[in-house]
């Protein structure tokens, strides 16, 4: 305990935000957020039409027109606003969505959060950790029988979670190859969602090769952040969570994710949050986020606060993600299992770009460990003894891209832009210029083609391939005004060769 | 600053050999973005050179890849330059 104690002591670095913040002050201003929220209550038709328009040349907009875009009321409106989400995903990121799954390496937690199930107060929450041998067992399930090539990676707060056993469990996810029917399987990016850092910290997270630091702000409200993160805890301290991507661009990790975890707080005000962050990475660094989250605050054990209060209904989450797909239309938007099958099928249309699936949150749960679920019984399969909170939809990786082709979407399972350095501003101008979506759509039918032939049911299979012929259609549809002769039959070729066993060609 | 005039010559090498061309840093299996130029081919990017933790990646349907090392030599001297004042 004591050790447990010195080790809180020693993680929160003051000197490493203060100096970003003016006056003493972080940039969230929630007064200036609520004023800009009331300022625009009754905006005129025409001036929200052009703010749908200006989003479409994919730069940040104003808090002004974000607060205007919340306001709205007009049922029809809102349909404009939809269909544009829409329109927007498809410039930035073509037709593909791209799939991962979370893994949960360590549950033991130093936080006592109000609405977590991993809180420290919650006595009845078993408190497990993956060995490294435990690690290697959950990705010989997720890479070599479900397929993944890119995780996200869960570490509660607590020192037997550290940043080097961090380090450990990626080295370790990375170095796992599995036979699969026609070629390897392998995890080829990592990740990470764990609590903010220093940035000496970071810079070990750095030199493992993360893929993307994540980490969620929880609720931009100062004083809901205070209420339910309690004084005397390590996430008490907004400002250390605020500028934790500040330090992750300082310690050089280039791809930072940022989201709010709705249903804490208005969600109008935290969409206007999401944005300030946004713009001040902009500001800052030059970089925004590559991705934002949006979780809806779900079910869990024994939390202590009221859920009902602010609860998100499918219909304002529908608008949120609208929002915020015109507020920061470059981002890349993930939809998680949280979510019922049914709200992922009505809200992926209007701007989600990347999705989970065979999803489980409990520790050790792909390889069923500690005697973990059995997919079988899914509906009482998930164990909230283990886990942060309920998921919603547990469909395994297989329908889930079935649906999708049928939706029209391509599954990617692209993991290149980070490994030849379309990362940070790279990454940002050629979101921006519309480009990264032609490489998206290049990569996404050279992966699905991996992915089909290593792990699809037959029903999925012949469905896919139908996709695949389409998608190449319409990649020598667009020569030579976006591809060349030679991306085309650099394109076939990969494809052939990937149907013959070779794996990871990527443009 | 420096950054902007060492940007416009990643620019002119990469305009000179009709390819896109880059600088990243090495971080495990991660090639981080530093600086570089050249417009978007769409073709696999290259890594025909490291030095140290860097490489140099190329995107371009054919280019003479000591040349480009050559110059890219010649930049970084320059930019090595400058960081000693």
């Amino acid at each position: 305990m004591k050790a447990e104690t010195n080790w809180v002591q020693n993680v929160v670095k003051e000197e490493e935000y203060e100096h970003y913040m003016d006056g003493g002050k972080d940039f969230i201003d929630d007064d200036e957020i609520w004023e800009k929220i009331e300022k625009h209550k009754s905006p005129e038709t025409g001036r929200i039409r052009s703010i749908i328009q200006k989003s479409f040349n994919l730069d940040l907009l104003s808090p002004d027109d974000t607060a205007a875009l919340l306001n709205v009321k007009d049922p029809q409106l809102w349909d404009e606003i939809f269909d544009a989400a829409g329109k927007i995903k498809r410039k930035v990121y073509d037709n593909r969505i791209v799939t991962f799954a979370p893994l949960y390496c360590s549950n033991f937690c130093v936080n006592n959060c109000l609405y977590c199930g991993f809180r420290s107060d919650n006595k009845d929450e078993k408190r497990l950790k993956l060995t490294l041998d435990d690690v290697r067992h959950e990705i010989e399930v997720l890479a070599g029988k479900i397929g993944h090539k890119r995780l996200v990676v869960v570490y509660g707060e607590h020192p037997v979670s550290d940043v080097n056993y961090m380090a450990d469990t990626i080295r370790t996810i990375y170095d796992v190859k599995v036979k699969t029917r026609k070629g390897i399987g392998e995890i080829r990016r990592v990740n990470v969602n764990a609590a903010p850092m220093s940035v000496e910290d970071l810079k070990i997270l750095k030199d493992v090769g993360v893929g993307t630091y994540q980490v969620f702000q929880e609720t931009y409200h100062h004083k809901t952040y205070s209420e339910v993160h309690p004084k005397g805890t390590l996430k008490a301290n907004y400002q250390w969570r605020l500028y934790s991507m500040h330090r992750a661009l300082e310690a050089g990790i280039d791809d930072v994710a940022i989201g709010a975890l709705f249903g804490l707080y208005d969600w109008r005000f935290e969409v206007m949050g999401l944005l300030y962050h946004a713009i001040e990475l902009e500001k800052r660094f030059g970089i925004g986020p590559h991705t934002v989250s949006f979780p809806r605050l779900e079910e869990a054990q024994n939390v202590a606060f009221d859920t009902l209060k602010y609860k998100v209904s499918d219909e304002d989450f529908k608008k949120l993600i609208a929002v915020l797909r015109l507020s920061i239309p470059y981002t890349g938007m993930i939809l998680t299992a949280r979510e019922p099958a049914q709200v992922r099928r009505e809200v992926l249309p209007i701007g989600i770009t990347q999705t989970d699936a065979s999803t489980k949150i409990g520790i050790g749960a792909y390889s069923e460990i500690y005697g973990a679920e059995k997919m079988s019984e899914k509906e009482n399969a998930q164990d909230l003894g283990k886990q942060q909170f309920m998921i919603g939809d547990p469909r395994d990786l297989d329908d889930v891209v079935r649906e999708l082709a049928q939706m029209g979407y391509i599954t990617s399972f692209c993991t290149a832009g980070y490994r030849c350095g379309r990362t940070g501003t790279n990454i940002m101008t050629l979101l921006k210029s519309e480009k990264e979506g032609q490489f998206c759509k290049l990569n996404a039918i050279l992966t699905f083609r991996e992915w089909l032939d290593d792990f699809a049911s037959d029903e999925t299979k012949k469905i896919g391939e139908e996709l695949i012929k389409r998608e190449m259609s319409e990649v020598k549809a667009k020569m030579p005004k976006i591809y060349s002769e030679k991306t085309v039959k650099t394109l076939e070729n990969y494809h052939e060769r990937i149907k013959n066993g070779e794996r990871d060609l990527y443009f | 600053m420096e950054k902007e005039i060492f940007t416009s010559e990643f620019e002119k090498m990469a305009n000179t050999y009709d390819v896109k061309l880059w600088i990243a840093e090495k971080l495990g299996r991660r090639w981080s973005y530093v600086i570089g130029g050249g417009s978007e081919k769409f073709l696999p990017a290259r890594l025909v050179g490291e030095i140290g933790n860097y490489g140099v990646f190329v995107e371009g349907e054919s280019y003479d890849v000591e040349e480009i090392l050559k110059n890219v030599g010649k930049i970084l001297s320059k930019f090595t330059d400058v960081q000693k004042g």
